[in-house]
């Protein structure tokens, strides 16, 4: 990293501080030696020696009067004594005497002789002594007598040089210890600053963008981050212009010289720049000016933007082609905030059709006269209420002025910043809903013929099972009146002519019902292998007539004691057989049966008819069940039918929620198969499955008030319940046999319904409502060719016991009178469907 | 008037500062005074082979008459040196270079301007008299004599003027005192 700009780092710096610091310790120490040597000892000496000298003058005029003795031996004593006196005197502060020696050299007038001149006591040899010549004069005659030489001790100047000496050398450390703490100190500090500044240089370092520092005048570059230097050519210091080689085009480079110029910072310029790899390298420039201590810079930070400006160009495409596929929809797109309700995007046909009003609340650009959100507000419908988006919304708008239809598909998206926002796609549905109006119009009319179709049905039903309850009756009357041999050929030819077309007639009446919608399963509990017996049992003639071995099979782990409505399933069985039967001419017929537990309350079962029959080519597998379909029109013809069995098979089964197929077809013989997921029934049924399994076993006679207003009808139940020994009679409408009923006792109304005057329903609410308690509660039996299940309801409804379809076996009258009879028998529904099956 | 007592303050520090300075020149001619009998004593024109009978001093001074008479009584009270009489007399300066009679053996300048510094010491050296002066610079001005008051008072002598005596001092005097050398 160039660090010119770092000259005067804290590193050097704090070397020369360090410098400083010793330099001012050495001299402050050089200085006090100095001091100390050249003034301060000297002073403390002269000063001592000046009060040596001080000292000694005071004592020198006892010498000098000592020496005005007459007798040289007197005054040689004297001074002796005199100077021993001189001697002792003890500093107090130093313990050590004042004088150590003193040396008195006497005038040649008081001197016998030269080796007299010279006195001395003490030690006058003491170097280290301060010597003070003190003249000796006359008082009386101011003359000059002697000299006295005091050699006054250095004790007290020692000590005190030593204390002074001490103070100052303490004073010195003081300092020295001063200066060192502060060196210290500011060596902390420049480490601190050396540190950050290390620190900063390797943030600089470290930097994702490249970065330089020039001065102010982009004409020398102090710094440059390896960044920098890693991106781009190297950077000559010494150039005269060093970062114009950094730029592809020069104008870029003026633009940047002219702001600093003019001393402006620059927050973001993008320009193209030269990199060492040449490659395209556009940058967000960012300069700004800072000042230094050596002056002003500039921090030249570069923002790679290549990338970014890649990516703008591919949004920005994007953008285009999303718009181009979004306004060339019909559709009126838009996006709305959802708490602020201001428009974020439109379409171009929302455009053309509103004008750009992005920006705007939708419910006061968009619509008229609101104050607030309007139909269009969904949000309620879009979230849910931890703000998680429910989906699409559909709905249907008609616009009050125009007419036009749009169905609006609204849903919380999650907008390009995050934030939760509505999308509503409206179409035009105009002409759809035109056209779904006239769906709606034809269904009304499928439905109302359907209907018709129906009611139709129904009264057609009921129109031809009164003559054929007639037919059969009368021919069951005939069947028992020993007729000829050739009339019972005859009569047999009738009867099976008759039930050949109540068989018709209740397929047809079958397949209405269940394309109307209106076949309703009566689910109960029922015995399954007692239902295959009692379908075996049902065919079991027809089989034999043909020679044909007919067999049933259960495996042992199938359930058997299951809910269903056992008729349609003892129907969807007996077609499956009686086509078998009558498809197959020599060989057997089976019905195997196997089931297995599914849950623990459920089980599914199977059922596969198989036969040796003729079987079904492969190409009419799959038309087989569609209704009026057979094999070919010569198997029709050998073979007779109305080709409505398989295909009541299948929608009685898909209503049952199974399915049905044929095994292996192409191959000799047929199999169907159809399986079925049945509950199985629980205890409390099971028990009602076994009360209904009772049978009438012998005929009581009874009184009978039978009410049919159909003579033929009324002849042929008359005669049927007479042969068991019935006694009965017969009123021709509802109000003849209330009369009846007043004026006689009986045992069991047999009630028409359809009767002029007073139906049967009215008559039963008519009866149940006598004051008689006895006749109120007599037993009524419906009797109706009507076998609709809303029929069978309205009866329950109006209090009769038992229902009865015409046209009716024999043995079915006797059994529901036998079952209508017994105490606390409720109402006695017989088959309704297929009666005289 | 008012310039007169803005003038009194003034004149009295002035004054004061005199009377502190004439002071301190008093003690000097006291102490000078005591120690110009040793100076004379250390002549070796005075001895026992050559003691004449008396010595003349004069006490010279500037205008304070009184006082040099004062500073003459105290002198001449010490009667002799060295078995010589001692006569003391005091003279103006101005006189001095009048004076025809006998030159003194001692001149002692009790008061003087420093104008006459010069004048006193050239009547010295041409009439061998051993001149004192107790006044600071005046010895170093060609005085033969004076004193030096540091932590002792010392005999401050002029070697220059010492040697156009024909007699001169002993050195056991010269020994103890302070010799300039000019």
């Amino acid at each position: 990293m160039n660090r010119d700009l770092l000259r005067h780092h804290p590193g050097k710096t704090q070397a020369h501080i360090g410098l400083v610091f010793l330099l001012l310790t050495a001299g402050l120490i050089s200085l006090a030696g100095t001091y100390w040597l050249y003034s301060l000892e000297p002073r403390l000496k002269a000063d001592a020696k000046t009060q040596a000298t001080v000292l000694a003058q005071s004592q020198s005029w006892i010498l000098a009067d000592t020496l005005l003795r007459q007798s040289s031996a007197e005054r040689t004593s004297e001074l002796n004594e005199t100077m021993d006196e001189i001697l002792v005197l003890t500093d107090p502060n130093t313990n050590a005497p004042f004088v150590s020696g003193i040396r008195i050299e006497l005038d040649s007038s008081l001197a016998e002789s030269d080796d007299n001149r010279i006195l001395m006591r003490g030690d006058t040899s003491c170097t280290e002594c301060f010597t003070s010549d003190i003249p000796l004069y006359s008082k009386t005659s101011r003359e000059l007598l002697g000299i006295a030489r005091f050699f006054s001790s250095s004790a007290f100047y020692q000590q005190l040089r030593d204390e002074v000496r001490l103070k100052f050398s303490i004073a010195i450390i003081a300092i020295i210890l001063f200066l060192s703490a502060a060196w210290w100190m500011i060596r902390k500090l420049l480490q601190g600053i050396t540190l950050s500044v290390r620190r900063q240089l390797q943030i600089l370092d470290t930097l994702p963008f490249p970065m330089f520092v020039v001065n102010n005048d982009l004409q020398r570059v102090y710094l440059s981050n390896s960044n920098a230097k890693e991106q781009f050519l190297p950077v000559e210091s010494n150039a005269q212009q060093p970062l114009l080689q950094l730029f592809e085009d020069p104008h870029d480079y003026e633009v940047l010289l002219q702001a600093h110029q003019l001393q402006h910072n620059i927050d973001s310029y993008e320009c193209n720049l030269r990199t060492r790899d040449r490659k395209p390298y556009v940058a967000l420039l960012s300069s700004t000016q800072v000042k230094f201590p050596q002056g002003n810079a500039v921090i030249l930070s570069i923002i790679d933007i290549t990338l970014q400006k890649h990516a703008e160009a591919i949004i920005t495409k994007s953008e285009e082609r999303f718009a181009t596929v979004v306004d060339s929809l019909e559709d009126l797109v838009y996006v709305t905030d959802m708490d602020t309700h201001r428009i974020l995007f439109m379409n171009k046909p929302m455009r053309d059709l509103f004008g750009n009003r992005v920006g705007e609340i939708c419910w006061k650009t968009l619509q008229q006269g609101q104050s607030g959100p309007c139909n269009f507000c969904t949000n309620d419908k879009l979230l849910h209420a931890d703000g998680s988006s429910k989906g699409v919304y559909v709905w249907d708008y008609q616009n009050t002025i125009t007419g036009e239809w749009y169905t609006c598909r609204d849903r919380a998206i999650t907008w390009i910043d995050g934030r939760t926002v509505r999308l509503e796609a409206a179409s035009n549905i105009t002409q759809l809903k035109t056209i779904q109006l006239e769906l709606e119009k034809a269904k009304e009319a499928a439905e109302a013929a359907s209907l018709a179709k129906s009611n139709f049905l129904a009264t057609m039903s009921h129109e031809i099972r009164t003559p054929m309850n007639g037919i059969i009756g009368m021919v069951k009357l005939l069947q028992h009146s020993k007729p000829r041999a050739d009339q019972s050929e005859y009569i047999e030819a009738v009867s099976t002519s008759s039930e050949q077309l109540l068989l018709l007639l209740n397929d047809i009446l079958d397949l209405s019902k269940i394309e109307a919608g209106r076949l309703e399963l009566e689910l109960q509990p029922f015995d399954l292998e007692q239902l295959l017996h009692d379908s075996i049992v049902l065919v079991q003639n027809s089989a034999h007539q043909k020679g044909l071995h007919l067999e049933y099979s259960l495996t042992p782990s199938t359930p058997t004691i299951l809910v269903a409505d056992k008729t349609r399933l003892r129907q969807i069985l007996l077609n499956l057989l009686s086509n078998a039967i009558k498809f197959t001419s020599q060989g057997h017929v089976s019905v195997q049966v196997a089931g297995e537990m599914v849950s623990t309350d459920t089980a599914r079962i199977r059922f596969t008819v198989v036969d040796t029959g003729v079987g079904i080519p492969e190409p009419m597998s799959e038309r087989i069940f569609d209704e009026f379909t057979q094999l070919d029109s010569g198997v029709a013809r050998r073979y007779e039918g109305t080709g409505l069995g398989l295909a009541i098979c299948k929608r009685l089964v898909t209503a049952m929620g199974g399915k049905i197929w044929l095994e292996h077809p192409g191959k000799e013989g047929s199999a169907f198969s159809f399986e079925l997921v049945l509950p199985l029934a629980s205890g409390e049924s099971s028990l009602k499955l076994t009360e209904e399994t009772t049978s009438v076993s012998s005929i009581v006679p009874r009184r009978v008030l039978l009410a049919e207003d159909n003579r033929i009808n009324s002849l042929v139940a008359k005669h049927l319940l007479e042969q068991n020994g019935h006694s009965v009679t017969i009123a021709v409408n509802g109000a003849e046999a209330l009369t009846q009923l007043e004026h006689a006792d009986y045992d069991v109304i047999l009630m028409d319904l359809h009767m002029p005057e007073v139906d049967g329903i009215e008559a039963t609410r008519r009866i149940r409502s006598l004051a008689d308690e006895k006749k109120s509660a007599i037993p009524i039996i419906a009797l109706t060719a009507d076998i609709m299940q809303a029929e069978k309801e309205k009866c329950l409804a109006a209090g009769m016991n038992g229902f009865l379809a015409k046209p009716f076996r024999p043995e079915k009258l006797e059994e529901i009178i036998a079952k209508t009879l017994q105490p606390d028998a409720e109402l006695q529904g017989l088959d309704t469907s297929r009666a005289q099956d | 008037m008012l310039r007169r007592w803005l003038l009194l303050p003034l004149l009295l520090i002035v004054s004061h500062q005199t009377a502190l300075a004439d002071d301190a020149a008093q003690r000097r001619v006291l102490v000078g005074l005591k120690l110009f009998p040793a100076v004379l004593a250390a002549s070796e024109a005075l001895g026992p082979e050559n003691t004449p009978p008396n010595i003349k001093v004069f006490i010279v001074y500037q205008d304070d008459e009184n006082r040099a008479e004062e500073f003459a009584e105290i002198l001449q009270d010490i009667g002799e040196i060295k078995g010589t009489r001692l006569i003391v007399k005091s003279l103006p300066i101005a006189l001095l270079p009048q004076y025809r009679g006998d030159p003194p053996f001692g001149l002692f300048i009790a008061q003087r301007n420093e104008d006459d510094v010069q004048m006193i010491s050239d009547y010295g050296r041409q009439h061998n008299v051993i001149t004192f002066s107790p006044f600071r610079g005046d010895v170093e001005r060609g005085i033969l004599a004076g004193i030096v008051i540091s932590d002792r008072i010392l005999p401050f002598i002029n070697r220059q003027a010492l040697n156009t005596l024909p007699v001169g001092l002993k050195m056991f005097f010269l020994k103890v005192a302070e010799v300039y050398e000019p």
